[in-house]
């Protein structure tokens, strides 16, 4: 729905004198348009892994805007890792943050398959 | 090749407006604290034993004994048997307490991914825990697609169709309009595999089925050839658009709009169908925009005159979007921003008129700034479609997650109902029984194939119970 509306308001002015938002994290850091093609086409080797990925990561983090960070895209990655690290993602991950649901839409995953999940999509991609 | 136009800014004529408002109204407004009460964010406590469970923006909740991703129909014959109560679950994307249980949770989703396909007949079988977003790109890969998508992609393909979750388009039916076969896991255990003529009953109360029925494991489908859109978005005002509205659902494949509440203004959106080298899509600036509308009613919301003022001279006017791309890249995407909803099915001539009821009941209340959508559809035969009867213009309201709903049901509501609306199934509403008995032709025949089918209510929750008019004990 918001996509929808997309760059036909944008008060900055009045932004500016409002106040902060509550929530704050990392900088976000915009991909650039050969980091999101990229994500299109990204999938792990592991074919077991590649099937959770479809099905359970792909959508959010194949996909720019939504504020996930992009598979593939390190730069996007490195500030979350470095402020949390692995196992702050990893508890992220099981509690749901900004539009994911607490375990990622794979409420059978382990915590060995989030690991290896968030290893894959922070590793910066090859084309 | 794609172009976009950002809005102007605050223009000198708005700051000079500005810098002119009365302080102490201000000030009042500026300290009001807009969450509602009772609002967490969190998951609930999971005593021993029990794992939390929330949809997606936080509104349901329930702790289960267990969430369970069968992998194979003989395991999800056996934690069905085996459970006292179960309820499947998609995505999460639905408002109402369609999912919550404190037994079991049965989530498909890996009943995932295609299974087999036929370009020339358009043809396929696919898990029915299928992500939209996946549905569409391994379809896309093979040289097919469905005919229309809603405007979120993440929910699985049973969930979206078990809730008759629709697009937008005069010609297009809602999705599970072309389900052509669906395998279904019942109460019992059995495995039925359901078309039309193998079981027309059931064919028709099964496509739109709140997870009543059972566990869908698998769909067929019917799909057409994969096919590129254009897309068109421009701003008008709200008079404009709404005269020319009907006229617009006509001419376009595709065609919806949006209000910004307390502007007047309002953006139309349309695709059709394109030939050619796509563009590709255009970057989002949605959480700019959503941003800008929620600071407008923060700072000027106790002054609707100078939020219209400034809003009028802020917004573009014209088009503002021309892209094209794959369909499945345009039409929908997840949403990052969390809501609350509630969305009316109206008959088609009295949807206007409903639309201008909703939006002075809306305008009504200073706090509200989520743009409202308006989509149509086109009828289809399920029994619990809310599109069987005709076509129909949805009307959504969305609140900030953090914030009240309440008038959803107080204010919103009785006039969507006197105008004939039928609600989402996934959208919030407070219809029970009663006053589903007198929507639905064929809602007391889909009970009592329910009652057939599942006799010790296994599928119920206190939700479905209140829905059906059947005793809960939980």
């Amino acid at each position: 729905m918001v996509r929808k509306f997309c760059g036909l308001l944008l008060l900055a002015s009045i932004s500016a004198c409002s106040q902060p938002p509550a929530e704050s994290g990392p900088a976000i850091v915009v991909p650039d348009a050969a980091h999101v093609s990229l994500a299109e086409t990204l999938v792990p080797a592991d074919p077991t892994l590649a099937a959770i990925y479809d099905r359970s990561c792909r959508a959010c983090h194949a996909l720019d805007g939504l504020g996930a960070p992009l598979s593939g895209h390190t730069a996007a990655w490195t500030p979350r890792l470095e402020e949390r690290g692995l196992e702050g993602v990893l508890a992220s991950v099981h509690t749901g943050r900004g539009a994911m649901p607490p375990m990622g839409y794979c409420p059978d995953c382990t915590d060995e398959d989030f690991r290896a999940l968030i290893e894959f999509m922070s590793t910066e991609g090859q084309p | 090749m794609s172009t976009t136009r950002r809005a102007i800014l605050l223009g000198s004529a708005g700051l000079a407006t500005a810098v002119a408002i009365p302080g102490v109204q201000y000030a009042a407004w500026s300290m009001k604290d807009f969450t509602r009460d009772g609002y967490n964010p969190g998951l609930p406590p999971a005593p021993d034993g029990e794992v939390a469970w929330s949809n997606w923006s936080g509104i349901q909740q329930s702790t289960p004994k267990q969430i369970a991703v069968p992998a194979t129909e003989d395991e999800l014959a056996t934690a069905i048997t085996g459970a006292q109560r179960v309820r499947p679950v998609g995505s999460g994307h639905s408002f109402t307490g369609l999912v919550p249980s404190e037994h079991l949770i049965v989530d498909a989703s890996r009943f995932s991914g295609l299974v087999s396909s036929d370009a020339a007949t358009g043809i396929v079988t696919i898990g029915a825990g299928t992500r939209i977003r996946q549905a569409a790109r391994e379809l896309d890969a093979a040289g097919l697609a469905l005919q229309n998508l809603p405007d979120v992609d993440v929910q699985t393909l049973a969930g979206s169709f078990s809730t008759s979750t629709h697009g937008t388009g005069r010609t297009l039916q809602p999705l599970h309009a072309h389900v052509e076969g669906f395998r279904l896991v019942t109460a019992s255990g059995d495995v039925r595999d359901v078309t039309a003529a193998s079981d027309p009953a059931l064919f028709s109360a099964g496509r739109v089925s709140l997870g009543a029925l059972g566990v869908i494991t698998q769909y067929t489908l019917k799909c057409v050839p994969a096919y590129n859109l254009k897309r068109r978005v421009w701003v008008d005002t709200l008079d404009n658009i709404m005269d020319q509205a009907m006229a617009l659902s006509e001419q376009h494949r595709n065609f919806e709009f949006y209000y910004f509440p307390f502007t007047g203004m309002a953006a139309g959106i349309s695709h059709d169908m394109f030939e050619g080298e796509v563009s590709g899509r255009v970057s989002d600036e949605d959480e700019d925009t959503l941003s800008g509308l929620k600071d407008l009613r923060d700072i000027f919301g106790w002054a609707p005159w100078l939020r219209r003022r400034i809003a009028a001279g802020s917004l573009p006017h014209g088009v503002v979007e021309e892209s094209s791309d794959a369909y499945w890249k345009l039409l929908s995407t997840a949403r990052p921003t969390k809501f609350n909803e509630m969305e009316y099915h109206i008959p088609l001539e009295n949807g206007l008129t409903c639309l201008r009821a909703i939006i002075g009941a809306l305008e009504s209340r200073k706090d509200t700034f989520f743009p409202m959508e308006v989509r149509i559809t086109a009828p289809d035969d399920a029994w619990l479609s809310p599109f069987n009867d005709g076509p129909r213009m949805s009307i959504a309201t969305h609140a900030a997650v953090d914030e009240p709903y309440d008038y959803f049901f107080s204010v919103l509501e009785p006039i969507h109902r006197a105008h004939g609306g039928r609600p989402h199934w996934g959208k919030l509403h407070s219809l029970g029984k009663d006053e589903l008995m007198g929507l639905y032709p064929d809602y007391q025949t889909f009970l009592d194939l329910r009652a057939t089918l599942d006799p010790d209510g296994k599928f119920l929750n206190s939700h479905l119970a209140h829905l059906f008019g059947e005793d809960f004990d939980a």
